[in-house]
């Protein structure tokens, strides 16, 4: 009986010693050439190399690519732009509006008030979002979420001083659950429909629109009166919020071969990365 | 006996390092990443005059760390078959231009921001993404760089900020070009993007 138990223990440690010699082994290797990677030399000799055509293969790189890659990268539905030339309209509008009111606005601006300030009056309006996006988190039923929103809210509009600060995402590192009636519709199911480019919202799509009405009910500048004081507030809002991120669309038409279509896809991806059913992790290689 | 067998067992358990997660893509990319922020912030090149050899330097590192052809292998897709070799050889070498022209100037604006690397998921044998994510004073930006195992380097071919994938971005414009023009149509169009502007 002792005996066949102490055979069974030798069997099973030599396994073990062999598994462990080769996965050292591996891991060595690795090791070894992250070591390497981080030699100082590194990048220099990687260039040299390429430049001095020592890549092997390079032709075979320029060969057709096959079926099976096709499938790897699979691509995720169109999207549906009917009405492209009002969207087109709606876009050079906006480009326009941009560049002739908001960015001159919002340098002046930016010259005016330091980034602390601007941050704050950012941070402050985002406060005031907190009903509509704790509803949203409830609908979705990201009870989580829910909970977070609800301690940044408190901790923000006292700590913070009504909200002028974060002290709940600075320090307790609670991050804001951006969630909107949009994305909602979108994890019960509701297709996003067409592409819509509205003069001064921007992009977005049929359901991203009709979620658009939930969160203006939800946000209490909308009930601002009257209605130059609205569009005072509303004004400071945009213009602020533009004053942190003078050069994002410059930087995007830059890189673009056609603006719309650039400007078009990104809004598409950066609104189905957000709906769960198409979460991070399921993109296709 | 029995007690020595099982503890040189536990022992070889403890000391084997895991392998998933094994770090060589992130830290490769990591490494890339530290050497384009060492450029920036060289207090040697903060003149104006120096603007070129920082921009020299960040491209050889930029070289380094991505795969352009496959970069423009996977945004052209099935296009890509119907290039001929030359054209597609200039579309590699177009593609790169607008690329960097595109984000040096954003990148070269770079003051102090945290770089933090968060981890690494592998998607397959030779595919992986490596997340990270840029600190600003007013935001927080999640980058993840897609990388392709290519005789035993690991080089990016995507990189996806807050969801929005560069490479499909592309495809899109691409494609919808290509609806109406040939592929030597998109190369007319492409140089006279590096060259215009």
């Amino acid at each position: 009986m002792i005996w066949k138990s102490g055979k069974a223990i030798v069997s099973a440690a030599t396994l073990l010693l062999l598994l462990c010699a080769g996965m050292a082994a591996s891991s060595a290797h690795s090791l070894s050439k992250a070591v390497a990677q981080s030699r100082p030399g590194y990048e220099a000799d990687m260039a040299e190399n390429r430049s001095a055509g020592n890549r092997p293969n390079l032709d075979d790189r320029y060969d057709d690519v096959s079926d099976e890659d096709f499938e790897e990268w699979e691509e995720e539905p169109k999207v549906s732009d009917p009405i492209e030339p009002f969207n087109r309209a709606m876009f050079t509008f906006n480009d326009r509006l941009y560049f002739w009111l908001i960015r001159p606005a919002s340098r002046v601006y930016r010259v005016a008030f330091p980034e602390s300030f601007r941050i704050s009056v950012r941070n402050f309006f985002s406060n005031l979002l907190f009903p509509n996006r704790l509803v949203n988190c409830v609908l979705q039923g990201k009870i989580k979420g829910a909970g977070i929103e609800c301690t940044r809210f408190t901790i923000n509009s006292t700590v913070g001083l009504g909200g002028l600060f974060d002290p709940a995402g600075t320090c307790l590192h609670l991050a804001e659950q951006d969630e909107d009636f949009g994305q909602t519709f979108g994890e019960y199911g509701a297709r996003e429909g067409i592409f819509i480019t509205w003069p001064i919202l921007g992009p977005s799509t049929l359901r991203d629109s009709v979620g658009l009405v939930g969160d203006f009910a939800l946000d209490p500048v909308t009930y601002v009166h009257p209605l130059e004081a609205y569009v005072g507030v509303s004004s400071v809002e945009i213009v602020n919020n533009a004053s942190l991120k003078i050069g994002d669309y410059e930087a995007i038409k830059d890189a673009a071969i056609d603006p719309y279509f650039s400007v078009r896809d990104a809004y598409i991806q950066f609104r189905r990365a957000r709906i769960s059913g198409n979460s991070k992790g399921k993109q296709p290689l | 006996m029995k007690k020595a067998m099982i503890a040189a067992a536990l022992v070889c358990l403890l000391v084997v390092p895991c392998r998933v997660g094994a770090g060589v893509p992130l830290e490769t990319i990591r490494t890339h990443v530290n050497s384009v922020l060492e450029v920036l912030r060289d207090p040697a090149l903060q003149e104006e005059t120096a603007r070129d050899t920082k921009k020299k330097r960040v491209e050889s590192i930029a070289d380094g760390m991505f795969d352009f052809i496959e970069l423009a292998k996977r945004t052209l897709g099935r296009e890509w078959n119907s290039l001929n070799r030359d054209q597609r050889e200039e579309f590699v070498t177009l593609y790169r231009s607008i690329l960097e022209k595109a984000y040096m100037d954003r990148i070269l604006a770079y003051s102090d921001e945290k770089v933090v690397f968060d981890r690494e998921i592998m998607l397959a044998d030779d595919k992986a993404e490596v997340q990270s994510h840029i600190l600003t004073a007013s935001a927080d930006i999640p980058i993840f760089y897609r990388v392709i195992r290519i005789e035993e380097t690991w080089r990016v071919y995507d990189v996806i900020i807050e969801g929005v994938s560069l490479i499909k971005n592309y495809r899109t414009q691409f494609r919808e070009i290509l609806l109406t023009k040939s592929p030597d149509g998109l190369l007319a169009i492409l140089r006279e993007k590096v060259n215009g502007s």
